[in-house]
């Protein structure tokens, strides 16, 4: 005797949906997620038919849900694109095993290509091996850092277009309040931006930009999607903690306080006096940076001088 | 108008505490107080403080039209930040008696003591006030209520809006100004919308009155630690779009009143140790948050988040400030899409915006349920149709009327109306806002008209 959902009208309502409020039967919350997830895609024109695109894969749930949803979308409203499985392996044992091993099921379910990267071959370094060098302190600065490359550089080998990746409603708004909280005006402008590309680089776009985190695991759980589901082992409790934190509370205070964030972040402008930093390229490596050395090459040349001789 | 008032007065022990280096100013005074990482005496502390205050008016003052003589108007809440500020204004005023560079200055309060039930607050404000001479004038918040609170000065209808989400235009109904604002804030309880509210009714009643009494510029005293708190719940709650002209040093949004806010650069403890040395006592008025638990609203939430951190990281407000004014007005803003109730412009497109990121419907439903907006009682279970987001179902005169008052008003004041449960009779909102969607109708009408007989115009608009 439940109460029915609201938009049918005729099945039973058996979630409430969290970026609304509204109690709706399965059906439509498959609707409507992958609607708006569509939605975003069309309105921003993220693809061309023929493109062929990286689905950054790191069996986690964004990633999980958003190669099954790329790859249902693809083909519900003829995207006409060639789809690819990209995965890297930062060498965290336990973590990344497991992981990998998920990202391995998934290239088999969804029957894609599947290119795994890993940091020893790019770098020289496994995370494993930078914590030993490093410590707990600084380790998710590199592994940010290495992966951003990581991703760009395996998107080459495997000739793609353009790199789609899982970030969530949930992440941007995050980023956005960050970015304030840093002072950090460049990357507030860059942030709300649904498709990112650097001249000569690979264009990097998020599907889920407006797709709530709760609604990407009631969705995964709802399809018995698989996706391994630990933190990362090295996670931090830093700054970015603080911000994280709040942004839960805002949405327990008002649902919709991430979509809100991530209005007001797409609204924002920068004055004109206000320098930003010059994008240039890499004079070791070629990467774009706004430095000579970008941060990756910095970051190595640091832990190859410490490397004990 | 800054509302964190305990906070200051919490932290002033900390700040006192004896220390044995020099003043990093004058280098020869023992420094007694601490802000941030730098250490003052007392006379090189003050010297600073009353110094960022002059460089914020005079900036204002050399950019002003008025040159000498302009009349302002001080809104006073009565807490340390605007006690300070009008102190600083009477100090920078008088320095040569002869010269003032404002020829009048009138202050301003309003008392919302109706909302928590309680004693009124402007006898004793006026008391405080009292040893500066200047005109005073107390409002209370009903009587933003009152037909001369518009544009007009006589505008005397109200909008309904009731249980059913059905809006009306009403000629003005027989309660008391004091009735009407109770029954609009106890059928608020989303201490969020609540807020916002109170803050938005306070603005324009605050603009209202400086622009009828002749006062070309409005002080408000938000000090940096408010600032930056606005700046944070500004964003959470989709006002990134008005952001910058909510919380700059300086904005002629308004036209004729120009908003400064002198305080920006001070935090709320300098201020609450300057307030000690000059012996100002401020006047403590509570809020419908005061006391609450953190998760009471978007602003208390926020609030406490900001004071936590800064805590922790001393340099969260400057930081957080400091980005927030880097911040600019678009390019895009036009001076007629301002929102019927906060005044604050909105974007064109907003409500599609919306639509596309949250379906509310699938196609087949559609007829049935012609509502693309979020979690509104609307069309689905009544006759009437239409909602208050305004659907796209406009096939009678009753949805009309919601659809034109949703267009007439910003993303976050949408926001905040769709979160309102009305569960007593209804809600009245006052004859400005009555007043402002009439005004967008009849521009709307005449941009039609013009459309019409376009081809036979030789002239443009302005030109008229
Ligand atoms: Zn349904
Ligand atoms: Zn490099
Ligand atoms: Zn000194
Ligand atoms: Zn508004």
């Amino acid at each position: 005797m439940g109460r029915l959902c609201v938009i049918c009208d005729k099945e039973r309502a058996i979630i409430k949906r969290p970026k609304t409020g509204q109690k709706l039967c399965k059906e439509c919350f498959y609707y409507v997620f992958e609607t708006e997830i569509h939605n975003a895609i069309i309105d921003n024109k993220l693809f061309k038919k023929g493109d062929r695109i990286a689905i950054a894969a790191s069996g986690g749930k964004d990633s999980t849900v958003l190669a099954h949803v790329m790859k249902l979308l693809n083909e519900r409203y003829q995207y006409g694109l060639e789809l690819f499985l990209l995965s890297v392996d930062e060498g965290i044992t336990g973590y990344r095993d497991d992981s990998l091993e998920t990202v391995k099921r998934n290239q088999q379910q969804y029957e894609l290509p599947l290119k795994i990267i890993s940091y020893s071959e790019l770098y020289g370094w496994s995370m494993d091996q930078i914590v030993k060098e490093v410590g707990l302190k600084n380790n998710c600065t590199f592994c940010g850092v290495f992966r951003r490359q990581a991703l760009d550089r395996g998107a080459v080998i495997l000739n793609v277009d353009h790199i789609v990746t899982g970030h969530n409603a949930d992440d941007i708004a995050e980023t956005v309040l960050m970015n304030i909280l840093r002072g950090d005006i460049a990357r507030l402008q860059r942030c709300t931006e649904i498709c990112t590309t650097g001249d000569g680089c690979i264009r990097r776009s998020k599907p889920f930009k407006y797709t709530y985190e709760k609604e990407i695991v009631m969705y995964a759980y709802f399809k018995k999607l698989d996706y391994f589901s630990t933190e990362c082992i090295y996670s931090p409790n830093s700054y970015r903690g603080h911000a994280r934190t709040f942004l839960k509370d805002l949405e327990s205070v008002r649902p919709s306080a991430i979509i809100d964030i991530i209005h007001s972040g797409e609204a924002f402008e920068i004055k004109k006096e206000v320098k930003l930093p010059t994008q240039g390229v890499c004079k070791r490596c070629g990467y774009m940076s706004s430095n000579e050395l970008c941060k990756a090459c910095v970051l190595l040349e640091g832990l190859n001088r410490g490397l004990p001789k | 108008m800054c509302s964190i008032q305990e906070e200051t007065s919490l932290d002033l022990n900390v700040k006192f505490k004896p220390t044995t280096k020099n003043c990093v100013k004058c280098k020869t005074a023992k420094a007694i107080i601490l802000i941030r990482h730098s250490t003052y005496c007392k006379k090189c502390f003050q010297h600073v403080f009353v110094g960022k205050f002059r460089k914020n008016v005079e900036k204002s003052r050399t950019a002003s039209s008025y040159g000498s003589g302009e009349k302002i108007m001080v809104g006073f809440s009565g807490g340390p930040s605007s006690r300070a500020m009008l102190q600083l204004i009477n100090e920078y005023n008088e320095a040569i008696p002869h010269k003032r560079v404002y020829s009048e200055i009138v202050v301003c309060h309003i008392d919302e003591s109706l909302l928590l039930n309680q004693k009124s607050t402007i006898p004793l404000i006026e008391q405080s006030v009292r040893k500066y001479n200047y005109p005073f004038i107390g409002l209370y918040l009903q009587d933003i209520y009152n037909s001369d609170v518009t544009k007009s000065g006589f505008y005397n209808s109200v909008i309904e809006i009731e249980i059913d989400a059905k809006i009306s235009q009403q000629k003005d109904p027989t309660e008391s100004p004091a009735e009407k604002l109770s029954n609009l804030l106890n059928n608020i309880s989303n201490l969020t919308v609540k807020e916002d509210f109170i803050w938005y009714l306070k603005l324009c009643y605050l603009i209202d009155t400086a622009r009828k009494n002749g006062c070309t510029r409005l002080f408000l005293g938000d000090c940096s630690t408010r600032l930056s708190i606005k700046i944070i719940s500004l964003t959470s709650k989709g006002r990134g779009f008005s952001l910058p002209l909510e919380t700059s040093g300086e904005t002629n949004w308004f036209e004729d009143v120009i908003i400064t806010r002198p305080m920006k650069d001070m935090l709320s403890k300098e201020i609450g140790i300057y307030n000690q040395f000059a012996g100002l006592d401020d006047v403590y008025v509570q809020n419908v948050t005061s006391m609450m638990h953190a998760k009471a609203s978007i602003e208390r939430l926020t609030e406490d988040f900001i004071v936590g951190l800064e805590k922790e990281f001393p340099s969260t407000v400057s930081t957080i400030a400091r980005t927030g004014a880097k911040l600019t007005p678009s390019d895009s803003i036009m001076k007629e899409n301002r929102c019927v109730i906060c005044l604050m412009p909105y974007q064109e497109n907003n409500k599609i915006w919306q639509n596309r990121i949250i379906v509310m419907t699938i196609p087949s439903s559609q007829q049935s349920n012609g509502c693309n907006d979020i979690q509104l009682n609307c069309s689905k279970n009544t006759t009437s149709g239409g909602c208050i987001n305004g659907c796209n179902d406009t096939s009678n005169d009753e949805s009309m009327v919601n659809a034109e008052f949703a267009d007439s008003l910003c993303y976050a004041c949408r926001v905040d109306i769709r979160d309102i449960k009305i569960t007593n009779k209804k809600i009245i909102l006052p004859p400005y806002v009555a007043e402002g969607v009439e005004e967008r109708k009849k521009k709307i009408n005449r941009k039609q008209m013009r459309k019409h007989i376009e081809e036979y115009l030789l002239c443009s608009e302005e030109e008229l």
